[in-house]
């Protein structure tokens, strides 16, 4: 059971090497790849770092005195971290570019959330690492990987949600290749959160069904995007154009009604 | 345990409220209401308000020794100052979310963190004066609802500069 469970996993993540590359390629021929720099380079980085990492397992080649595939893991992933809220904000200016009158309010709201979700993370972190864990690691410095991980993943759920509370909040109509990505990376990052709690909780026990999983949701979440991904998402607003066109003409209806009592004010006074 | 049980509900609640936002996007809800400023200004409408625990009235029954009467007109009047502050929300919300509105169309970024300073310092505002009003103090009433109704009415300029200068944007593009 416990071999038919790592051989799908093996697959799924020659699965995400595949979707990698052809996301990759999907932005590069789409021209979308200086629209999303922060997202190309994560896409090469991460697919660079796999193919490294695949080599090193079948070569069995040691790296900075160490066993050279665990080495590169755990080096490069710091890497990761940091790329992740980078997509995020990225995702977010795409959001904004077009509306200069939310974009120093929305700037503000992403520093607070950034601040307060980090300072949430931290405290979480903190009370779990006092509190320990029930079950065991074999390597302490696996297990404290493990919590890093599942802290950086429960910040970026909240700011994904942060982010789209600020956008609904304003009503602002988004491009539909935007809202692709933030749906598929957000619940990537929202699964990795969850199944990274129950692996901290756990232990090593839950290791192969947290792999499994996340192989899965992380090849899903690539692949959606590779599918849905279009040059003409750009410009549309997707379903959401419905909302922005009601908004709009909302908001036309309110300023022709505004107008026409400035209109006749304006006659009254002439009158008198 | 409990430990995890707490993360697992709290990114529970993540999870659903992002699901829920995007559904909400993604699926708007037909016919919203228009929003509009109010004709009149906010301190012409809510002068009633304002008025409402003037010292005068309170001092006359007071000074004419009929103090269970005071009680009973501020008793009443309490009644009614809900009723006020309840329509006063109401008038804010729709006048914040044309705010809100315009704030996706104008070119001013100074606008939108100033309509959602001008809301947080109502709803402060309006926290207070509740607060107040369930506890029974009396005395700064008139003052704290002056002030409620100042932030409303600047909400509302802000909106109209912000509406009128949106007017004229595509009158200067054509011209």
């Amino acid at each position: 059971m416990e071999t038919s469970a790592e051989f799908l996993t093996q697959g799924l993540v020659y699965a995400g090497l595949l979707v990698k590359i052809m996301l990759l390629a999907r932005l590069g021929r789409l021209g979308l790849v200086r629209r999303y720099p922060v997202l190309s380079v994560y896409l090469a980085f991460s697919l660079l770092r796999n193919i490294a990492y695949r080599y090193l397992v079948f070569t069995g080649l040691g790296l900075f005195g160490r066993h050279g595939a665990n080495a590169l893991l755990v080096y490069t992933q710091p890497v990761l971290w940091v790329l992740y809220p980078l997509i995020l904000l990225e995702l977010y200016s795409r959001m904004l570019e077009e509306y200069p009158g939310v974009y120093r309010l929305g700037r503000m709201v992403l520093l607070g959330g950034l601040g307060s979700v980090t300072a949430l993370c931290l405290g979480i972190t903190a009370v779990a690492e006092q509190a320990g864990t029930a079950a065991t690691d074999r390597y302490p410095f696996i297990a404290y990987m493990v919590l890093q991980d599942r802290a950086v993943f429960l910040g970026l759920s909240f700011l994904s949600l942060i982010l789209l509370v600020f956008v609904s909040h304003y009503r602002l109509p988004v491009p539909r290749n935007v809202w692709i990505l933030l749906a598929c990376f957000g619940s990537y990052f929202f699964w990795s959160a969850l199944v990274g709690a129950f692996r901290w909780h756990f232990g090593e026990v839950f290791r192969p069904a947290r792999n499994l999983a996340n192989a899965l949701v992380y090849s899903l979440a690539l692949a959606g995007a590779a599918w849905r991904l279009s040059t003409a998402g750009e410009e549309e607003t997707s379903r959401a154009r419905g909302l922005a066109g009601a908004a709009s003409r909302e908001l036309e209806a309110a300023l022709a009604l505004q107008l026409r009592s400035f209109n006749e004010t304006l006659v009254r006074v002439l009158k008198q | 345990m409990i430990n995890l049980m707490l993360l697992v509900a709290l990114l529970l609640t993540v999870g659903v409220g992002t699901g829920v936002l995007l559904w909400k996007r993604l699926h708007p809800q037909a016919g919203p209401e228009t929003p509009a400023l109010p004709d009149r200004p906010a301190s012409e409408t809510y002068a009633p308000m304002c008025r409402l625990f003037t010292a005068d009235d309170f001092d006359l029954l007071t000074a004419a020794g009929e103090p269970d009467l005071a009680k009973r007109l501020r008793r009443q009047r309490r009644r009614v100052l809900r009723l006020y502050l309840g329509e006063l929300r109401r008038d804010f919300e729709q006048v914040h979310g044309f705010c809100r509105l315009l704030a996706g169309r104008s070119l001013d970024p100074g606008f939108a963190p100033a309509a959602t300073r001008q809301a947080l310092a109502f709803y402060g505002l309006l926290l207070m004066v509740q607060a107040r009003c369930a506890l029974g103090w009396w005395f700064e009433l008139p003052a704290a609802t002056t002030e409620l109704v100042d932030s409303f009415e600047r909400l509302c300029q802000a909106a109209r500069t912000c509406a009128a200068a949106l007017a004229q944007e595509p009158a200067a593009q054509t011209a």
